[in-house]
């Protein structure tokens, strides 16, 4: 099978802000796949890169087996983008705007059609500039889906829309892969993506941190435990021993507690190398982590200041020499 | 190659702006005002016969003017507002090259500002044959097209300085300082050139701004802006003579060059500095 999108030590540094880092990823032919992170994790510097409107610092990018500077112009031939923070024409109604792209392409689509298929086709001789966030988003996916692309890059698709247009945009994603297109889309919130991807890839600070299947994260998330144990005091000594265990995936510790997070493994060879340890056990607790903490814990950073994260990421969007990492608080504290 | 469709969408866009009508209004005013003036007012054309040569000489430096602020207004936005507010999005995200969207914006910005002018220029007419001034009408088509060339010219110059950054404020900065320096505060170049030259001691007709007495790097230096060039080339095609006295970098026709290098130069720096931009 062939490579929708083909990411090869993808760098990209905005001063000296590292957007991204080192990302290799591959998306295969005809899959549905979820890019996820939460914001400022270089997402959309990523999708920047395969559109060409920011040149990596290092690495390559390549798109439907095309070069993705070299080569722009026929990627984005053959590409349907929903980009992040963009801006509608305000003067020109929704036919405009989807007639300007069915020009660019060169395709002979009939914009009411697609303004149909959307949902907005009662709006279409409306100035853009009076339709609602929905709206907007509704247009630009129908401008997205002009001469049935290959593969559509899909920026926060959700954006905007309620949960019925949320899940009408589930519902033409799932069409345009039943046709044979590749889709890519990006989203900081794990539920809009599990019900639809074949795969995901995690963002986060710029580097990828998992790339699997739902079914394989949600199987990483049923079989990791967490174990808390309270105890008399934390000996060092225990904690290295904890951290040579089989199984054990991350120890952490307060002065009174230990919280252990493994994955197959014997839950009693954790006590007994606490009890060696000198320390005396006085309760213990486990429990099964969800999908959306295992999400959370491949994403800590951002979840400890998602609003203001947020705020800061609106702000850098409107000052494009900076990147929308400068928002991430783990960033700026370094 | 899309910029066609770029420029059809910019005009589009730019045709349901109320200020455009607002310029055409303006423009058109003006055009029959200044007419009227030459027409009805014998001290204007100075008691010489009413002819459409005098009146459109006595129209170009007006007309100069008002095109060099026009195309500030119409253009200083049309590439930087599109990176600022995210439109250049949807407008790079679809097979639009860099270019494209340069070339187009050049087009449909000058397809912007010729509307009001051709409509002015056409207005006018009816003075003409109102007031029974001959016609020349040879004349008035040659000047026309070089308005348009004129209007050309200036487009691509905003719309190049535009291209070059991502911050509109940046580029609203740099297109009035251009516009002051080439429009208004020449003459102290050429003025303080000459004083200059001809060692620190007031020249001759120092401030008539007559070319024939300048030497001839001062009356070059003179020649230079946008909008002494239209005026020479004006000069040119209704003095039937390109050519003019002095040495070949002050005839007509190297006008018309120095018009071309004014739209040239600077719509070549802003696709550079554009095209290596990150969005």
């Amino acid at each position: 099978m062939r490579s929708a999108i083909e990411l090869t030590g993808l760098t990209k540094h905005f001063g000296d802000v590292v957007a991204l880092d080192g990302v290799d990823l591959t998306v295969e032919e005809g899959e549905i796949f979820g890019f996820l992170g939460p914001n400022g994790a270089g997402k959309s510097t990523t999708i920047d890169t395969l559109l060409d409107f920011v040149r990596p610092t290092a690495g390559s990018a390549r798109v439907l087996g095309m070069d993705a500077q070299a080569e722009s112009l026929e990627i984005r031939r053959r590409v349907g983008v929903l980009p992040d923070a963009y801006r509608v024409y305000d003067r020109l109604t929704g036919r405009q705007h989807v007639q300007f792209a069915i020009d660019s392409k060169r395709t002979d689509d009939d914009p009411m059609a697609l303004l149909e298929r959307v949902g907005i086709a009662d709006a279409a001789d409306r100035k853009a500039g009076g339709y609602s966030k929905g709206m907007r988003q509704r247009l630009v996916l129908a401008m997205a889906l002009v001469g049935e692309p290959d593969l559509l890059i899909l920026d926060e698709p959700s954006t905007g829309l309620d949960p019925n247009g949320a899940r009408e945009m589930r519902r033409l994603i799932r069409e345009e892969a039943e046709r044979g297109a590749t889709v890519f889309f990006s989203s900081h919130i794990l539920e809009q993506v599990e019900a639809i991807c074949d795969r995901v890839a995690i963002l986060n600070e710029g580097k990828i941190v998992t790339v699997d299947t739902i079914a394989g994260l949600r199987e990483s998330a049923g079989s990791a435990t967490e174990l808390t144990i309270t105890v008399d005091a934390v000996p060092d000594a225990a904690l290295d021993a904890l951290d040579a265990l089989d199984g054990v995936q991350g120890v952490a510790a307060t002065d009174r507690t230990i919280t252990v997070t493994m994955g197959a493994g014997s839950k009693t060879a954790i006590l007994d190398a606490i009890e060696s340890a000198g320390a005396e056990m006085l309760d213990f607790r486990t429990s099964e982590t969800s999908l959306e903490e295992l999400f959370a814990t491949f994403t800590t950073v951002a979840d400890t200041d998602e609003t203001a994260a947020e705020l800061d990421d609106e702000a850098a969007t409107e000052h494009p020499d900076e990147t929308d990492d400068a928002a991430n608080p783990a960033e700026v504290a370094r | 190659m899309t910029w066609a469709v770029v420029a059809r969408k910019d005009f589009a866009d730019a045709r349901r702006s109320r200020s455009l009508w607002a310029l055409s209004a303006v423009f058109l005013l003006l055009a029959v005002l200044f007419a009227s003036l030459y027409a009805f007012v014998p001290e204007i054309s100075s008691g010489s016969e009413l002819d459409s040569i005098g009146l459109l000489g006595f129209l170009a430096s007006p007309i100069a003017l008002f095109v060099a602020v026009a195309s500030l207004v119409i253009a200083y936005k049309s590439v930087a507002g599109e990176t600022e507010s995210g439109s250049g999005k949807l407008l790079l995200g679809l097979p639009n090259s860099r270019r494209d969207v340069l070339v187009g914006k050049i087009l449909g910005r000058t397809l912007v500002l010729a509307v009001p002018v051709v409509v002015g220029l056409v207005a006018m007419l009816a003075v003409i044959f109102a007031a029974d001034v001959s016609f020349a009408p040879v004349d008035y088509a040659l000047f026309v097209a070089v308005t348009l060339l004129f209007v050309l010219v200036y487009i691509a110059f905003f719309v190049g300085v535009s291209a070059s950054t991502a911050s509109t404020t940046r580029a609203a900065t740099i297109s009035v300082l251009a516009l002051v320096i080439l429009e208004f505060a020449w003459d102290f170049v050429t003025i303080g050139t000459w004083f200059v030259l001809n060692g620190f001691q007031v020249p001759d007709g120092l401030f008539t701004n007559d070319l024939s007495a300048m030497p001839d790097l001062v009356a070059a230096l003179a020649s230079l802006p946008p909008s002494a060039a239209y005026m020479n080339a004006v000069a040119g095609v209704l003095g039937n003579s390109m050519t003019g006295g002095g040495a070949w970098f002050l005839s007509n026709w190297f006008s018309l060059i120095v018009l071309a290098l004014w739209a040239i130069v600077p719509a070549a720096i802003g696709y550079r500095r554009y095209s290596r931009a990150d969005l």
